[in-house]
């Protein structure tokens, strides 16, 4: 089984290029535009374990105005810096399908794979940044390793 | 609650004995069946007015049974598109059809809403399917099927009903100039829930259209992405008076 220890490098390395690849999509940027702005807006990623992934995976994105202010993964046990004023859930193996795109953002929250909690409203307003998020997932170099170096079950 | 209600003398046609009642409505123990589609923004644009700008998430189409409401039980369809009104999203209401007389004229009169009559169906949720179809002027214009799973979505849909504004544009033909309307309002409503008795998220397994010349709705769903899953709801729901917006 794979602790959060072992992973902490590699999610923090992947977390540094998802923040860059939110900061180099002008698709983001312009869907993004006045997010953060009037409220805080911290978003978190729960990547729930599963097969051999023992502990929970947090990433905590503080987002402004479309930019991409950084990304802390977050131990087991430990809050985010800020209330979270979204959260999205899903299991790893859910994440992985959605950073390969097997799996559509719409489609996952439809079935229940994918949770989104929060702010309602402001998930409306933004929903097309939302998709951008997801989009972006994809193009950090890292993901591919994160998601496939572990066997993440079925 | 069938058919029980006040029918205030002016208010309705025939003014003696009106046919609605005024809102709000309520509609204890609705189910319905809710697909997603993605409707191309440049098609949407299109269909929408001109005030409105179309908005990427999902578009919805509905299958509702009412077994009882305040003006009787009935069938609907809503199918509305994604968008937003001078920068607020919301859902327009692209059409709607109903199989009562009664929920025909109140949509149409108070609200303006863009009601037809149809023939409709929705099957009994049976081994976690379910399946609903339009028929009109003889034409089966739209068939939708689910496989529904056991987990609820993973979005709070009785949140999502109470803040998403259905936006209308209620229009009433002058009767004495055909050129223009005597009345045309921007209006928006918002939805009650005043409970949830079961929901579940699922696939959409058949999402069909077919074209006919009597109703707008191959045109634009054939050209969309529809296997963006359906939701099954049982509710009790409350449809409140209106807001005029321009």
């Amino acid at each position: 089984m794979v602790k959060f220890d072992e992973l902490k490098e590699l999610g923090e390395k992947w977390a540094a290029e998802f923040c860059e690849a939110l900061n180099n999509s002008p698709e983001y940027k312009s869907a993004a535009a006045g997010w953060g702005v009037d409220f805080d807006g911290g978003m978190l990623f729960v990547m729930e374990k599963s097969g051999e992934i023992e502990d929970n995976i947090l990433a905590f994105l503080d987002l402004k105005d479309g930019d991409c202010l950084g990304i802390t993964i977050l131990p087991p046990g430990e809050d985010p810096p800020k209330e979270p004023i979204m959260t999205l859930r899903a299991s790893m193996l859910i994440w992985k399908r959605l950073a390969s795109k097997e799996l559509d953002p719409i489609q996952s929250l439809m079935q229940g794979l994918l949770n989104l909690e929060g702010d309602m409203s402001l998930a409306l307003r933004y929903a097309k940044a939302a998709m951008e998020l997801a989009n972006a997932v994809e193009q950090a170099p890292s993901s591919d390793e994160l998601f496939n170096k572990y066997d993440l079950g079925e | 609650m069938t058919y029980e209600y006040d029918r205030p003398v002016d208010y309705s046609m025939p003014r003696q004995c009106g046919l609605y009642p005024p809102p709000p409505y309520k509609y204890p123990h609705m189910r319905a069946i809710i697909s997603m589609f993605q409707c191309p923004a440049e098609l949407k644009k299109k269909y929408l007015p001109e005030d409105f700008e179309p908005m990427d998430l999902f578009d919805v189409a509905f299958i509702t049974e009412y077994p009882d409401s305040t003006i009787g039980p009935y069938y609907e369809n809503l199918i509305l598109l994604y968008c937003s009104y001078k920068g607020d999203p919301g859902a327009y209401v692209f059409n709607i059809y109903v199989d009562s007389d009664i929920a025909l004229a109140a949509g149409r009169e108070i609200w303006g809403y863009p009601k037809k009559f149809c023939d409709m169906k929705l099957s009994e949720l049976k081994d976690n399917k379910i399946q609903g179809s339009l028929t009109r002027m003889g034409i089966t214009f739209l068939e939708i099927e689910a496989e529904l799973g056991d987990r609820p979505p993973g979005i709070d849909i009785q949140r999502l009903i109470e803040i998403l504004p259905i936006y209308n544009v209620k229009i009433i033909p002058d009767v004495a100039d055909p050129t223009k309307p005597a009345l045309r309002q921007v209006t928006k409503t918002i939805l009650g829930i005043d409970a949830v008795h079961k929901q579940l998220g699922g696939t959409t397994t058949k999402f069909e259209t077919k074209y006919s010349r009597f109703d707008i709705c191959d045109e634009f769903i054939k050209e969309s992405k529809k296997d963006l899953g359906s939701i099954y709801v049982e509710a009790d729901m409350v449809l409140p008076p209106g807001i005029v917006l321009d």
